[in-house]
């Protein structure tokens, strides 16, 4: 039966008794990677269900059961005979024990595991197990949708929930998270110095000023207002208008009856013609584009690319390509149904202010995410594109990948990788700063702390720098970007982990 | 709260993921031991494999043994996978080597031991065979397959393997030069006393 195995409003503490796992013979190097596919695996958690339930990685033992408010994660040679089981969950109230069976114990053969990114069906992804055992952690018994991450028999797609029907699940169990009200950053000095910039939306107690996924930002071109956009896990997707200070029109813009999973991307065109797009909240994570012709006052759906199914945060971006006005989209492909190509990075082009898009095409097989995608772009054909890098079983996730870029032959064409040579759990965002020419990348980092950090890149530049560590601004969310000339700055929204 | 895998993966894709795949030989049980679950109970053997193909994988050294799980029926012990003194196999290996053990240990992925004819081909039930290989690995009405169109099934593998290597490579070139996995820094800090804050590695306890 569900029920709350933990107590809400704490955080347990996560324990990998590893030297379990070498004893059965997985590779010791394996280490760093188990140990990030179990913090992959509850930051999923925390940002999609959004729940007072969070857990938190607290170091290595050599227990084999947990104290109280600890998860310990071990591994035994096999379940007791008892049948093809990959892991169990086991404990009492406010202690649990995740196990990892090493065999199938039907036939003996040892389970191929793999620390993330499994690639074919003969290997079997620990973030993906983890994902649906930390589902037990959070009180949830198994599904009988065959969609959802709880489904009782491991699937590879589990590891990108959890969907509709645990969120709704987990939600009965434990209440939201209350601890993200949404906060602004701002810079003058093209990323070089960031500050608090007290608004009016921060200090208004009420629970649509918070969320645990990431908020979307971009300046309205021509002006001076900035949308600012958000969702809650299983709530309506939410915009606001902004000048950085105070938020006119003071109505909460609510894009009825949708459901959104993942936090929105905003663009704007010059003259302040504005794209959305979201990740609709069914099973199948489909994209949902709409548009506004007066600034944000008014919404309509518009055209969505073919097939466009997202396991993150999409990304819209906005340019000129030979004096023709170009939108771009990219987003993080789901399919149940194709376990090799979920995850690719996808991109489609409109020249028709969203009505119809381009094909989508891949950026590449290897250039793969388990997260969301950014893009940013001048108005001139110059694009970036960036991500946490998912490609490898067992090496570099969540490596931030950008891609310097332009559109070509109704294409978006890679040109260069620029390594930011740091991690990230969930996309990063990314912005152009018109005013002091600089790309701006802000991402949400892997401590403890889980600070923010920003780094810049001159137009021509084909390396980042100048990175600035926001050591005083934790988030468990990714960030968001946007930038206005007419302030000659950049402001960076993320959801503030504290009161 | 169990997680369970029903089903079989298809073949393609267990010899996508086996560690070794070769032909060769069984040789005698080198030890047995009960492993204290199951019903009926289960024992494991370990057996000697004398290679004579190498088909995919690396091998050190002539001999590899190979670990068969088995239910022990009062005396007896019915092993998993067909197990025949010096008859020839394909066999489907995965590692499974143990900290505490020594040599080349291997387990069959999915019970993955087929007999081999003399006319080189292997024996492989129809229900296993996949759709994801078409007009590679095709039965002939005896329900046998010639090893050499799983050779160039493989040699296919390989390609995609060393194309999927170039481009990642070609991805992460400039930033995969360190070799060591990159620290896990999401450890809470520790009094300056305990030494060595935030490093993975910490000893247990």
């Amino acid at each position: 039966m569900a029920q709350q195995w933990y107590p809400a409003g704490t955080r347990p503490h996560v324990m990998i008794n590893w030297q379990s796992f070498v004893n059965q013979g997985i590779p010791a190097s394996w280490q760093g990677a188990f140990t990030d596919a179990v913090i992959n695996a509850y930051t999923r958690w925390m940002t999609m269900a959004g729940v007072d339930l969070r857990f938190q990685f607290y170091g290595y033992t050599s227990n084999t059961t947990a104290g109280p408010g600890e998860l310990v994660i071990q591994m035994d040679p096999a379940f007791g005979g008892g049948g093809p089981r990959l892991a169990s969950t086991f404990g009492g109230y406010n202690a649990l024990t995740i196990i990892f069976h090493r065999r199938n114990a039907v036939n003996g053969t040892p389970w191929n595991f793999v620390p993330y990114n499994a690639t074919n069906s003969g290997e079997f992804d620990m973030q993906t197990i983890l994902t649906h055992e930390l589902g037990h952690c959070h009180g949830l018994d198994h599904s009988p949708n065959t969609n959802d991450t709880m489904f009782a028999f491991y699937a590879y797609f589990q590891k990108f929930g959890p969907y509709e029907g645990d969120v709704a699940a987990v939600k009965s169990l434990y209440p939201d998270f209350a601890q993200n009200r949404l906060r602004q950053l701002r810079s003058t000095d093209g990323a070089a110095s960031w500050s608090d910039a007290p608004n009016e939306l921060t200090p208004f107690n009420n629970y649509q000023a918070r969320t645990t996924l990431s908020p979307g930002v971009a300046g309205i071109s021509a002006c001076g207002l900035y949308l600012v956009g958000w969702s809650h896990p299983n709530r309506v997707p939410t915009m606001l208008r902004t000048d950085g200070d105070k938020f006119l029109f003071r109505r909460w813009f609510f894009y009825g009856g949708e459901r959104s999973i993942h936090g929105p991307a905003f663009a704007s065109d010059a003259d302040g013609l504005l794209l959305w797009a979201w990740v609709n909240n069914d099973d199948n994570c489909t994209l949902r584009v709409a548009i506004s012709g007066n600034r944000g006052m008014d919404w309509a759906f518009t055209g969505v690319p073919a097939n466009a199914s997202s396991c993150g945060t999409p990304a819209l971006a906005w340019t000129r390509v030979g004096g023709q006005s170009t939108w771009i989209l990219a987003w993080t492909k789901f399919d149940r149904a194709n376990q090799s190509t979920t995850g690719e990075i996808m991109t489609s082009i409109s020249v028709n202010n969203g009505a119809s898009w381009s094909n989508p095409v891949s950026f590449g097989s290897f250039a793969k995410a388990a997260s969301g995608v950014a893009l940013a772009a001048t108005a001139s054909n110059e694009v970036m594109l960036g991500f946490a890098w998912s490609g490898s079983a067992t090496f570099g996730i969540n490596a931030i990948r950008t891609f310097r870029c332009d559109v070509n032959a109704g294409q978006l064409r890679p040109l260069l990788p620029m390594w930011a040579g740091r991690q990230t759990r969930i996309q990063p965002a990314l912005s152009f700063d018109q005013t002091h020419q600089v790309f701006v990348l802000a991402w949400r980092d892997q401590n403890f702390a889980t600070t923010l950090a920003t780094m810049t890149a001159a137009v021509v530049a084909q390396s980042w720098g100048g990175t600035v560590e926001l050591l005083s601004f934790s988030s468990n969310v990714a960030p968001g970007l946007g930038s206005l000339p007419e302030y000659a700055e950049s402001v960076l929204w993320y959801a503030y982990e504290g009161p | 709260m169990p997680t369970e895998y029903l089903g079989t993966p298809p073949f393609t894709d267990r010899l996508r993921s086996a560690d070794l795949i070769l032909t060769g030989r069984l040789g005698h049980l080198v030890r047995e031991q009960e492993i204290g679950w199951g019903d009926p109970p289960k024992s494991q053997g370990i057996f000697d494999v004398t290679p004579d193909d190498v088909l995919f994988g690396h091998l050190a050294g002539d001999v590899l043994q190979l670990r068969v799980l088995g239910d022990r029926r009062g005396d007896r012990i019915d092993w998993l996978v067909p197990i025949a003194e010096e008859a020839r196999f394909l066999f489907v290996l995965v590692q499974d080597t143990l900290p505490d053990e020594t040599g080349s240990i291997y387990a069959p992925s999915w019970l993955g031991v087929y007999p081999v004819d003399d006319e080189d081909r292997f024996a492989i039930p129809a229900q296993e065979i996949d759709d994801r290989a078409p007009g590679t690995l095709v039965p002939d009405e005896a329900g046998r397959i010639p090893l050499s169109r799983l050779r160039e099934l493989l040699e296919t593998f390989g390609r995609e393997r060393e194309e999927q290597a170039r481009q990642v490579d070609e991805l992460v070139r400039t930033s995969r030069t360190a070799t060591d996995y990159p620290t896990v820094r999401e450890l809470p800090p520790e009094p300056e006393s305990a030494g060595r804050p935030g490093e993975i590695g910490r000893p247990p306890g």
